[in-house]
Order: C-alpha cells, then structure tokens, then sequence
C-alpha cells in the first residue's frame, strides 16, 4: 500500500514573499509541509512568523509566490478563481479569530449559508447533530449579536463542519475569548472535528492550546524550525 | 487517452447536438409542409382566376353566378362540374397520383423527408453509440476502481485528474470519499498492528531493567559470605519486586488500553465520585509528605447549581486512575507540607478541573513530551525518582477517550497546573 496515500494536505516548498530588493520580506520561505488525514495539526509561532500567511495560502485564500499546495492529490495553486472558490466551499472550513458570522443571519442560517451557496442540500439530521453537538439546540434562532464569543465561535465551527470538508483551517479560534471558554471551545473543535472524521490545522501563538493537538509545527520567521 | 477525452467530452456536448437536431427537424418539415402548401394554393389560384378570366371576359353577366359558386361551400354544382370535366378525360375521385404535377411535387416532398430522417437517425445512432460507448467505459473504470478498492490499491486517489475526465465532478468527489474512508480504515488497521508492534518492543524494554537488576541481587544473596549479607541483598531483592509489580500494574494498564482490551464504559456517574477514589489512591503518600490536598469547587462559589456534576457520563474506574495519576506526579514532586490545589468549575459543554502544585514545574519544551509513553523528565529529580513514564500518557489517554482534553501550564509562581476538560452530558 502507498505509505503516503493518506496525506491530505502537502506543500511543496511553499514561499510567498512581499516587496523587492531591499524591502524584501520573506512571509513564507520555502516551507514544506504534510498533514495526514484526520490529524489535528497545531502552527504555532509568535505574530508575525508568517503563520497566517501559511494558513492562507494551504486554505486558496492567497496565491503563493512559488511552491504549490496539494489538497486531496489536487495542486490548488494552478486552479483559476472559480474552481478555487468552488474547493474552497466544498473541501475547507474556516474558522477565524473573529468568527466572521453575518449579523443579518440567525444561528441556523449561517450555518448552512455555505451549502446554499454551493446549491447542496442540507442534510437537516447531520446539521441537527452538530448543533447539538456543539450545545447550540436551544440558540438555534438567535442573531450572532445576541450570543456570546464562545458561542459565536460555536456557531462559526457548525458552519465549518456542515459542509463535511476534507479539512478545517483554524486562524487563531481561541484570540478573541478568555482562556477558560478558549480552552473549551478548543475541546469542543477537537472533538467534533475526531467526531465528524476531519482533518484540523489550528493556527494559534498560545502554546497551551497548541498541547492538544496530535503534532505542532513551530514556525519562526516564515520557516518551519521544529 | 486523448481520443477517449474527446469522445467522452463529446457525452457532455451532445444535448446541444441533439436539441439542434431536433429543432432543425421540425422546422424543416415544417417549412418544406409550408412551402409545398403555399406553392398548391398558388397554383389552384391561378387555375381559378385564369377560369374565371375566360369565362368573365367572354360572358360578363356571369359575374354574380361565379361569384356565388366560388363562395358556396356545400357544392352543389360539384357533380355538375365532374360531369363536364369527365368528357376531357378528367374521371371522377381521381387519385392524387394521376395529376402529374401534384405527383412530382408529392414524390420530392416524401424525397426530402426521407433524406431528413435518414440523417437525423445516422446522428441521432451515433450519438447513442458514444453515449452507450461512454457508458462502458465509465462501468469498467468503476469496476476497476472497486476492484483495486478490495485488492487494498488506493493509487487512485491521486489520481483525480484521469478520473474527473470520466466521471462528473460530484461523482468523482463522492467516489473519493469512499476511497478515503476504506482506506483510513485499512490504515488504522495497520497503524493498530504497528502499535501493538511497538508496544511489546517497549514493555520488553522496560522489564529487562528490573528484572535483571532481580536476578543479580538473588545471585548475589545466594552467593553471600554472610547471613547478613543475605539479608541485605534479599532486601534489595524485594525492593526491586516491589518496583517491578508497579511496573508491571502500569503495563498491564497501559497494554489493556492500547489493544482496546479496555473499553471505557461511560456511565452515569458523579465527579465527586471520581475525585474521591482518585483522593484516596494517593491519600497515603500525601500523608507521608504532609501535603494537603484542597478541593474548590467554584461554580459553586458563583452560586452556580452544580447539580450536573453528579450526572457525568464516565467511566468511574479509569477516569479516577487517570486524575490519580496526575495527583501522583504532583505530590511526588511537590515539597512537604506544601498545598495541592484543585479547582472545579463548570463551563458550558465542559467541566474544567485545574490540579495546581507547588513542585519542580515543567520546562515548556517538555510540555508536549511528557504525556508520550515512557517519557521521563529530564530534571534530576524526575531522574532519581521512580517511576515508568507510563502514568500521564494513560491520563492522557483515558481523558481523550471519553472527548476530554488535559493540558499542562506553569502555576503563575512555582509548580505546574494540569488543566483537563471533561465533557458535560449534554440534556
């Protein structure tokens, strides 16, 4: 059997660099990376290693100066904007510091925002099991501004998860609460993620968090260094 | 592959074909029908007019007489008329096949629609033979996918780009999905294989130790000069079985858990509970070292109910060992007479139980080492004090099991505080 048959995400010396000459600044320098299905991956390095970048650039939401990203057998980087918009939907779920929820949108609506969008059908018990999953039965009908940030930050994990990716990219889920409904929330990420069979790349600087990952990749100055 | 590419890509391209087809069809035959009818009224008209020239300009009275037959719909004087053209060779009920003129505009029109659905069946075949060839040749593809699927070939996997041109895109990913699925579950299989591998390489390893140190001292007693040499060595002999029956307990835990011989049994069950057996495990050695081991509960501080801890769903045995352990750790490397703090509060999903001490703390680049099997700290007091390395890795894995988590942090002056979270039954 192929040993590197279950390796969902690659990058293949991946670089995005800003500037020219002396203003040259290498966000990722040639970073090579591989994420085996159903790992949970934590990124850590202190704000402005690049992390973020990296992140961008493995979710399609960026294009790399060089190097190409592999999701699924597939180098994302060469796909036009349709077919990136398309993976992006189907393939990733995002989770960002600020929730990124639409306040117009009750709980229920957001998160099956990204499966309308992709002209999916819902599958109500799948959706029903996730909310319940992540205690939010009872918020079903509530506005994001009503809500909590942990619960907010709920409601955006459902919304990751509802359209069964292959993976979930995570831009530090945990920045905007208090270390206990973080610490929480990240139990909760975790959980659902081995529930549901999904692959999670959390991006964080708190090295605690990082703890409950399967694998950290430290990286510094755009390059992995441990 | 090219030539398959472009027949198969003909498949997705020939509804427009085939609804052009369809259009030209019925416009032709219904322009040719249109053409063929109009030219017969004109035809007709001008034989109508040219008669009623004839007759209008020799006998004009005959106007009112024309006219009336022209708009006299019964016909009387049909059998009239066929009297008279009978005497010009012109029979009565004549078959549209006598008129010569009718008979060659009939013989092209049939002509044409001939031609038309000879060529629309040669387009219309051609594309159902492409379509029934496609259809071939996605069914073997698909029979040989299934097939690698059972022979444990997953190559195809990467291989999305061949398989995109095949099938439709939600059929490709759906087929994939499945490929994965089978083989994460061959791979777990494996993996499991590869782990008990190495567990009995590490159990193995960690036995030759202590029983090789057994065996020297009993050479060394039964050797003895002395009866009190004897003793003193058969001393060490039982010092070293005690070592070995602990270590033995933990490897026996631990290789339980490893070959899933222990399924966790997630009762109902209260934390106090828990907490209680895991208190008691460790009660003797804080007692030893005079250190207090203090219990907050702070939802119940807030005035919070705390009436869920008593209706967790846990396994009650394995989830005390797993905190036992941990408390363990802290009073062995915690100075006497110091404090053992443990802090209970509930969150949303979670309970959150914080077990601070006041010992050796960990260095943060052993955070994440010491919760793998045998891992020992490097610190000199981790060193010389006993212990396999197996006891954090089971907490960590018992707590995880049941979708809890367990972190470690600094205490914010000295000491360490393992965070764990433990699901909350959800009502």
């Amino acid at each position: 059997m192929n040993e590197h048959a279950n390796i969902i995400l690659r990058t293949d010396s991946l670089c995005k660099y800003y500037g020219a000459g002396d203003n040259l600044v290498k966000a990722v320098d040639c970073i090579n990376l591989e994420i085996k299905q159903g790992e949970f991956v934590s990124i850590v390095g202190k704000s402005g290693s690049g992390k973020s970048t990296l992140l961008h650039m493995l979710g399609a939401l960026d294009n790399p100066t060089s190097g190409s990203v592999w999701l699924d057998g597939e180098n994302i980087s060469s796909f036009k904007e349709n077919r990136l918009s398309q993976i992006r939907r189907r393939k990733i779920g995002f989770i960002f510091q600020s929730y990124n929820l639409i306040p117009s949108l009750n709980v229920w609506e957001n998160i099956v925002l990204p499966l309308g969008l992709d002209d999916q059908d819902v599958d109500e018990t799948f959706i029903q099991d996730i909310i319940r999953t992540l205690g939010l039965d009872n918020k079903r009908k509530n506005l994001p501004n009503t809500l909590s940030g942990g619960q907010q930050q709920r409601c955006a994990i459902a919304r990751a998860i509802a359209a069964k990716p292959s993976i979930i990219l995570a831009d530090e889920p945990t920045g905007n609460l208090d270390t206990k409904t973080g610490d929480e929330v990240m139990a909760l990420l975790k959980s659902s993620a081995k529930k549901y069979g999904q692959t999670l790349v959390v991006i964080t600087h708190n090295e605690e968090i990082a703890q409950m990952a399967d694998r950290t990749i430290m990286i510094a100055d755009g390059k992995v260094v441990g | 592959m090219r030539r398959i590419h472009s027949i198969l890509n003909f498949d997705r391209k020939l509804y427009f074909p085939l609804i052009i087809i369809y259009l030209l069809f019925t416009l032709s035959t219904g322009f040719i029908g249109f053409s063929f009818v109009n030219s017969q009224y004109t035809q007709k008209l001008k034989l109508v007019s040219n008669i009623t020239g004839a007759v209008l300009s020799k006998e004009p009275a005959m106007e009112d007489i024309l006219l009336a037959a022209i708009q006299d719909t019964a016909g009387q004087y049909t059998a009239d008329g066929f009297a008279v053209l009978n005497k010009y060779g012109y029979r009565e009920y004549l078959s549209i096949y006598d008129d010569s003129q009718y008979r060659d505009t009939l013989k092209s029109f049939l002509f044409l629609m001939l031609l038309f659905f000879v060529f629309s069946f040669l387009i219309i075949t051609v594309c159902f033979c492409l379509l029934d060839k496609n259809r071939k040749m996605q069914e073997k593809r698909l029979l040989t996918l299934l097939d690698r699927c059972l022979s444990e070939d997953y190559s195809f996997l990467k291989q999305r780009k061949d398989m995109g041109i095949i099938f439709d895109e939600a059929f490709t990913d759906t087929l994939l999905k499945l490929g994965n699925k089978l083989m994460l579950k061959t791979q777990a299989l494996s993996e499991e294989r590869d782990n008990t591998k190495t567990l009995v390489t590490d159990i193995s390893h960690q036995l030759k130790t202590p029983v090789s140190a057994l065996k020297n001292c009993l050479t060394m007693s039964m050797e003895a000069d002395s009866p009190k040499e004897r003793d003193a060595f058969l001393e060490r002999c039982s010092l070293q079985l005690v070592k070995l029956e602990s270590l033995m307990d933990a490897l026996i835990n631990i290789s339980r858990l490893e070959t899933s011989m222990i399924t966790l049994h997630q009762d109902k069950t209260s934390l106090s509970d828990i907490l209680l057996d895991a208190v008691n495990t460790v009660y003797i050695k804080a007692l030893q070292k005079e250190i207090v081991i203090e219990v907050i509960n702070l939802s119940e501080e807030q005035g919070e109910d705390s009436s869920t801890f008593l209706a967790l769903s846990l396994d009650r045995k394995w989830t005390a060992e797993a905190l036992s352990n941990i408390l363990d750790n802290a009073i062995k490397y915690s100075p006497n007479g110091s404090t053992i703090t443990v802090r209970l509060n509930k969150l949303y999903s979670h309970i959150r139980i914080e077990i601070e001490d006041a010992g050796i703390g960990i260095p943060k680049n052993e955070y994440n080492k010491i919760f793998q099997r045998f891992y020992r700290g490097l610190h000199p007091k981790v060193q010389q004090s006993e212990g396999s390395g197996v006891g954090l890795y089971l907490s960590r894995r018992i707590i995880e099991e049941q979708g809890g988590t367990i972190t470690v942090k600094s205490a914010s002056r000295q000491g360490t505080v393992f965070v764990i979270q433990l699901p909350l039954p959800f009502i």
